[in-house]
């Protein structure tokens, strides 16, 4: 009796035994071998994504004041290994304070060399300083593109002396320390301001602080440099990071700079200040320095200063849902569709069959523009509603090629005298289509539905392109900014190039998977 | 004959519409038909097995299906097909489905329908011609044997497999569990169809339609699997509606046989009869065309008994539908009139022996 019982498989055992089967099959084909590494990498990355991602990302991605520490429009890092010179981007959190102390004209010279040297300093200071001071190496012939200081102050502004309150007030003053021993104030409030309220500035360099006096000052090194104020504006970081040549060329200064923060403060007794101070009640949780490099990251950067490798990045899981939802949804629905067609046939079947002719005249591209706009209106819709909603017609106005095909298929399975045999014994029409028909056509469906994935995920990418956007940072999201800004897109195969070779791969992978399982489920097909 | 009828096929007429192009529609021309089966009246007794022979095309398959409702509803043109089941398959469709049930405890196969025609299903089975496609590529050999026991519900699993295992060793593939995890393209022709043999039989049905069970199968495994046929008729006392075109193996196989053409049953008799004394001009010319065992006699051209070409299930001609062919209606002047006249319908020439030609009308008293 046991050894008959072993002739019995479950229904679990069955389905895992053939997909090992189907597997092993398609490994065993190049095309299918080479399909299945690259969507077990894609699979892998998109986990690695969803995993690493912060949720927050495609809000942020349209928030155009989140990316102010990034670089914009610079490619990626790694460039340097192609002979490219980078000046690299650093992120300075909480330097170490150089000098904490009251200084006044007398000491200045001594406390703070490089401040009473500089270039551009509006007033000398008298108070209590603090000075936050970093080191930065520029290595290659490049020019960084940007200096920028963030405060996340405690939330504090005032100090008790004898009794009574007092607000305190902050100037904060950036002064680069050069190579060369120039020192030159490249930022500074042109006030005093309460402290808290440095929460809300970055600061940024600027040329105007400064142009005059370099411009006399290397005038007398036998350098003429013809700027006027504006011009200078837009050299800020070359005049900082490099070495005039005359006219308006500049050549990178390389070598180790020296960025001094220099906090005064004012408005209270220095004693009052540094007690304060040293208490924790008054001064900075956080404060942070970005020299933005001329390079980022693995992918570089947008017009925007958008990291375009986040985007890359979360573009795989969405490729994925967007594919594999469009081709399961409108492939599952085709098959049914087509059998209940193919296998009831009569009315029903001419029914379904004008309906699918109504419905594959039906202009996709148009539809989706208008779906698209009534989107844009609506505020109350989320971005993963709208791109599933998106998704949703292109599998209601998808599905008809499946079903037409797989109603020929079901015509002929019907005819097969096994069909007739499984009605003879009285076995229902569930039964008929569940267990006879639909295994049959289930590897077919399987091929169709791996081929209709790389057209799902272009044809998305496709609509973000042409406007119809759902706001997720995607690969047709960065291809359509890159669209939009295309002056200065074209030259910057970073913001381009990548999105475009990710949505190639992907297409590819799950082309090459399908035509493997076709040559397997069609054996007439099958190359040598 | 003796006993009862299990089935009993009256005037059955069973026409497939022929499809109309857009042309057709618009000019409006009628609805044309073929007239697969087209006024067939017999019965088949328990323990009897009787023989559907015919040429290609003549409606023989269409009968069978017919018989084991595997026709739609729509494309009976008439006539009806009553069956005797089991009285507690009776007893159910009398509470089931009453105006299904017809006179003397037989049931109506085309008022069937639902768990009442379910019910019927039990007792009606049949093998099919061609052992390669009745049987699902994909199912084990188990799982094909074990489908009408599901779809009937009948058994547990255990039970289930003691049947298939015993209904196995009835059509002879033993060891059953060497047989029962194979898929049917690891098995012969022969094993084939005796799978499909079994698959019919593990229902206990009383009537079993066998259309031309043997016409795939090679010469030496064709013997075996009749053997196993004439023994379930013996043993299980079946009424077998046996199909088949070789005039020669009905002889061996059957009680009675009935020549059909062209949708009509023109001869119906004993076996031995109708080999020995056909009627019909129609039966003699098939008999005719029978290899002779004796090689000598082989040699001599034998002149046929028939010309011209099958005619079209479409359009037929008017009076005697076997009439563009018979060398009976060009020798006999006499009744040609009636021949173009009118159809022919059985005539009882001998006892139990019948045949739808003038040639044996009874001359009025
Ligand atoms: N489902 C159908 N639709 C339309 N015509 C059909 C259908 N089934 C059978 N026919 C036609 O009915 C006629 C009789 O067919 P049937 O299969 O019964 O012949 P047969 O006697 O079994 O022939 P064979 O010996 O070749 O098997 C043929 O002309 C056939 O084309
Ligand atoms: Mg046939």
């Amino acid at each position: 009796m046991s050894g008959k019982k072993q002739v019995r498989e479950s229904l679990a055992s069955k389905i895992a035994s053939s997909l090992k089967a189907g597997v092993g099959e398609v490994w065993r084909n190049n095309m299918g071998k080479a399909g299945l590494i690259i969507i077990v990498f894609i699979v892998i990355i998109s986990i690695y994504a969803l995993a690493t991602l912060p949720p927050g990302l495609p809000d942020k991605w349209k928030n155009r004041l989140a990316w102010s520490e990034y670089p914009t429009s610079v490619p990626p890092e790694w460039v340097r290994y192609f002979g490219v010179p980078v000046a690299e981007h650093k992120i300075y959190i909480n330097p170490q304070t150089s000098y904490s102390g009251i200084v006044t004209p007398q000491n200045i010279q001594g406390a703070l060399p490089y401040y009473a040297n500089a270039l551009g300093l509006k007033q000398t200071i008298v108070g209590y300083v603090q000075v936050y001071s970093v080191e930065y190496r520029l290595n290659d012939p490049a020019f960084p593109t940007g200096i920028l200081t963030l405060f996340t102050p405690i939330n504090n502004s005032v100090v008790i002396v004898n009794g009574v309150e007092r607000q305190v007030q902050v100037l904060p003053i950036l002064v680069v320390q050069r190579p060369d021993g120039l020192s030159i104030v490249v930022a500074q409030e042109s006030s005093a301001l309460k402290i808290t309220d440095l929460a809300f500035k970055n600061m940024s360099v600027t040329a105007d602080l400064f142009w005059r006096q370099y411009i006399d000052y290397f005038a007398q090194q036998g350098v003429t440099i013809n700027m006027t104020e504006t011009d200078a504006r837009g050299f800020a970081t070359q005049m900082i990071f490099g070495k005039p040549l005359g006219g308006k060329e500049f050549e990178p200064l390389t070598g180790t700079y020296r960025l001094h923060l220099i906090i005064v403060y004012a408005g209270a007794h220095p004693n009052a200040i540094q007690q304060a101070i040293t208490a924790g009640q008054l001064g900075f949780e956080k404060i942070k320095i970005v020299v933005k490099g001329n390079a980022y990251g693995i992918s570089g950067t947008d017009n925007m200063g958008r990291d375009l490798w986040l985007a890359i990045l979360y573009g795989f899981p969405v490729a994925l849902a967007v594919g594999l939802f469009a081709a399961v949804a409108s492939v599952i629905i085709g098959l049914v569709i087509g059998v209940i067609s193919g296998y009831y046939g009569g009315l029903v079947d001419e029914v379904i069959q004008r309906f699918i002719d109504v419905l594959s005249n039906i202009p996709i591209l148009p539809i989706l523009i208008l779906i698209g706009v009534i989107l844009q209106e609506k505020p109350g819709v989320g971005p993963w509603e709208k791109l599933f909603i998106i998704i949703g017609f292109l599998v209601i106005l998808g599905w008809g090629g499946t079903a037409i095909i797989v109603r020929s298929m079901t015509l002929s399975i019907k005819a097969e005298p096994y069909i007739d045999a499984a009605k003879a014994i009285g076995a229902s029409n569930a039964r008929i289509i569940f267990r006879h028909i639909i295994p049959q056509i289930l590897p077919y469906a399987m091929a169709s539905l791996v081929f209709s994935v790389p057209g799902a995920i272009i044809t998305e990418a496709g609509l973000s392109v042409l406007g119809i956007e759902h706001g997720l940072p995607t690969w047709g999201k960065i291809l359509a900014d890159a669209q939009a800004n295309r002056g200065i897109a074209y030259k910057m195969w970073w913001w381009i190039l990548p999105p475009g070779l990710m949505l190639a791969i992907t297409g590819l992978a799950f082309v090459l998977l399908g035509l493997a399982i076709e040559t397997i489920v069609e054996p007439r097909l099958r190359r040598r | 004959m003796k006993g009862e009828a299990l089935i009993r096929v009256e005037d059955l007429k069973v026409w497939f519409p022929v499809r109309r192009s857009i042309v057709d529609l618009l000019a409006r021309r009628p609805q044309l038909y073929v007239h697969a089966v087209d006024g067939v009246t017999f019965e088949i007794y328990r323990g009897e097995t009787l023989c559907l022979v015919g040429e290609s095309g003549c409606g023989k398959t269409t009968t069978a299906r017919a018989i084991v409702r595997l026709i739609d509803k729509e494309n009976i043109a008439g006539g009806r097909i009553l069956l005797k089941p089991s009285e507690d398959v009776l007893e159910e469709v009398k509470k089931i489905q009453p105006d299904a049930v017809a006179e003397e405890g037989y049931v109506d196969m085309y008022k069937l329908k639902g768990k009442a025609l379910l019910g019927v299903r039990r007792e009606t089975q049949m093998i099919f011609q061609d052992p390669f496609a009745s049987l699902n590529p994909r199912f084990r050999i188990l799982d094909i044997l074990e489908e009408p026991l599901i779809v009937h519900k009948i058994g547990d699993k255990e039970e289930r497999l003691e049947i298939v295992s015993k209904v196995l060793e009835t059509v002879k593939l033993t060891p059953p569990e060497e047989f029962l995890p194979r898929f049917p393209h690891q098995l012969s022709g022969g094993q084939r169809q005796r799978v499909a043999i079994a698959r019919a039989l593990v229902l206990n049905p009383k009537i079993l339609a066998a259309d031309e069970p043997v016409s795939m199968l090679d010469v030496s495994i064709r013997a075996e699997v009749l053997e196993v046929l004439n023994e379930l008729r013996d043993k299980m006392k079946m009424a077998i509606l046996f199909i088949t075109h070789d005039l020669a193996l009905a002889r061996y196989v059957c009680d009675r046989i009935a020549v059909m053409y062209l949708g009509k049953i023109v001869e119906l008799g004993g076996a031995d009869d109708i080999i020995q004394n056909p009627l019909h001009p129609y039966t003699q010319a098939l008999i005719n065309a029978i290899p002779e065992p004796e090689p000598e006699n082989r040699k001599k051209i034998r002149k046929l008994r028939i010309k011209g070409e099958v005619t079209s299930a479409v359009n037929l001609p008017k009076g005697c539908r076997f009439r563009p062919r018979c060398v009976a209606y060009d020798e006999n002047p006499h009744i040609q009139p009636r021949c173009e006249a009118e159809e022919p319908g059985l005539i009882e020439e001998r006892p139990g022996h019948y045949a739808a030609c003038w040639l044996y009308e009874k001359r009025s008293p």
